[in-house]
């Protein structure tokens, strides 16, 4: 559940000077029930009647009013800096699926708390982490890699032609969807022997590979009794420096994420359950 | 420095526009239509916006506003469809 994540990086938005609060239309009490139950410390806002939400403009449209689910906003994450201004958006388009926060929290550079491996390749090293350690169907998270270049040494950016640019290929299996990657802006790299400008990192850089457990039926099925899911691939790069270029590389890297089934767990059922 | 503005005139906008949704899905969409008519790219402040302020109690009951929340680089407000489902 989101709110559960959330506590989760609780901790790092603190480190980072960030305030977390998280906004619904329930009313205090049922709020009240579940930080109890779940632990939630940080702040869960009441918009009983939905006034915020709609005078955010978020609240969804598409639910007709004589639905009990009436009153729900599109979900959606806003960042905002110390003075309160949005300096990012996120409103994911599928019903099924969400970014984790962790995950956007990387996608915008930040640093978390996470369980990191460190591999030593040729003429550069690689720390590797996956922004959750568990996930749910439809959950979006993210696998990031911080490479370090070694003195004087630069890789190629993708976009470079007559070299091999940096990629993160992951190896496909059922239940996996492999999403966007996204890499920094690189630097313009003049090669003067042959008079040639090209996009390289030369200083540590971040990719982060976004990655989907399938909510699809398909992915569903092959997700079934899965527990834990073991993503493998590799990280390739051809690494030159400002005389020679080396052979390129192909370095094997793997994360172990836990599967979650889906929370439907209601509050107050729950709540009957245990009196 | 200037303020955070987060007046009604910074506001109305958003209302507005939702009311005229509302009004406008009622009238043209009789049952279930899909969740793409809406272009959730537009809704809600944009970045560069302010977020219009708040004040709504938390689970403690204790009424808390955006510029309460916001720490030394800002503030994560997440939007969610119910903490009961």
């Amino acid at each position: 559940m989101q709110l559960v994540e959330l506590q989760g990086r609780l901790q790092d938005l603190r480190k980072a000077g960030m305030g977390l609060a998280a906004i619904s239309y329930d009313p205090v009490p049922t709020l009240a029930d579940f930080a109890a139950r779940r632990g939630i410390t940080f702040p869960l806002l009441s918009d009983a009647g939905s006034a915020t939400i709609r005078r955010y403009g978020i609240l969804n449209t598409t639910i007709d009013p004589s639905n009990e689910l009436y009153g729900y906003p599109f979900p959606g994450t806003y960042f905002v800096d110390r003075r309160g201004v949005v300096t990012s958006r996120v409103f994911e388009p599928i019903y099924q699926e969400r970014s984790t926060i962790s995950s956007l929290l990387v996608r915008q550079g930040r640093q978390i708390d996470a369980p990191a491996t460190k591999v030593a390749g040729a003429h550069l090293d690689v720390t590797s982490y996956a922004t959750d350690q568990v996930a749910t169907l439809g959950t979006h998270f993210s696998l990031v890699l911080d490479v370090r270049p070694a003195s004087r040494v630069h890789v190629y950016a993708p976009g470079v032609s007559g070299y091999k640019p940096v990629r993160l290929a992951l190896n496909p299996q059922p239940g996996v969807v492999v999403r966007m990657a996204q890499f920094p802006k690189p630097e313009d790299y003049f090669f003067e022997p042959l008079n040639e400008h090209v996009p390289v990192y030369q200083r540590p850089f971040r990719i982060v590979q976004d990655v989907m457990l399938d909510p699809s039926r398909d992915g569903s099925a092959a997700l079934k009794d899965v527990t834990t899911l073991t993503i493998t691939g590799t990280f390739e790069y051809q690494a030159c420096d400002d005389r020679v270029c080396f052979a390129p590389q192909s370095l094997p890297l793997s994360w172990s994420i836990g599967v979650k089934p889906l929370d439907r767990e209601r509050a107050k059922r729950q709540e009957k359950q245990e009196r | 420095m200037s303020r955070v503005c987060s007046g009604p005139g910074r506001t109305l906008g958003p209302g507005l526009l939702a009311l005229s949704l509302v009004f406008g899905v009622a009238a043209s969409q009789p049952a279930n239509p899909p969740a793409a008519a809406v272009d959730l790219d537009t809704v809600g402040p944009q970045v560069g916006e302010p977020l219009p302020d708040f004040s709504l109690r938390d689970q403690g009951g204790q009424e808390r506003s955006l510029k309460s929340l916001l720490g030394a680089n800002g503030a994560v407000i997440v939007f969610y469809r119910s903490a009961d489902w």
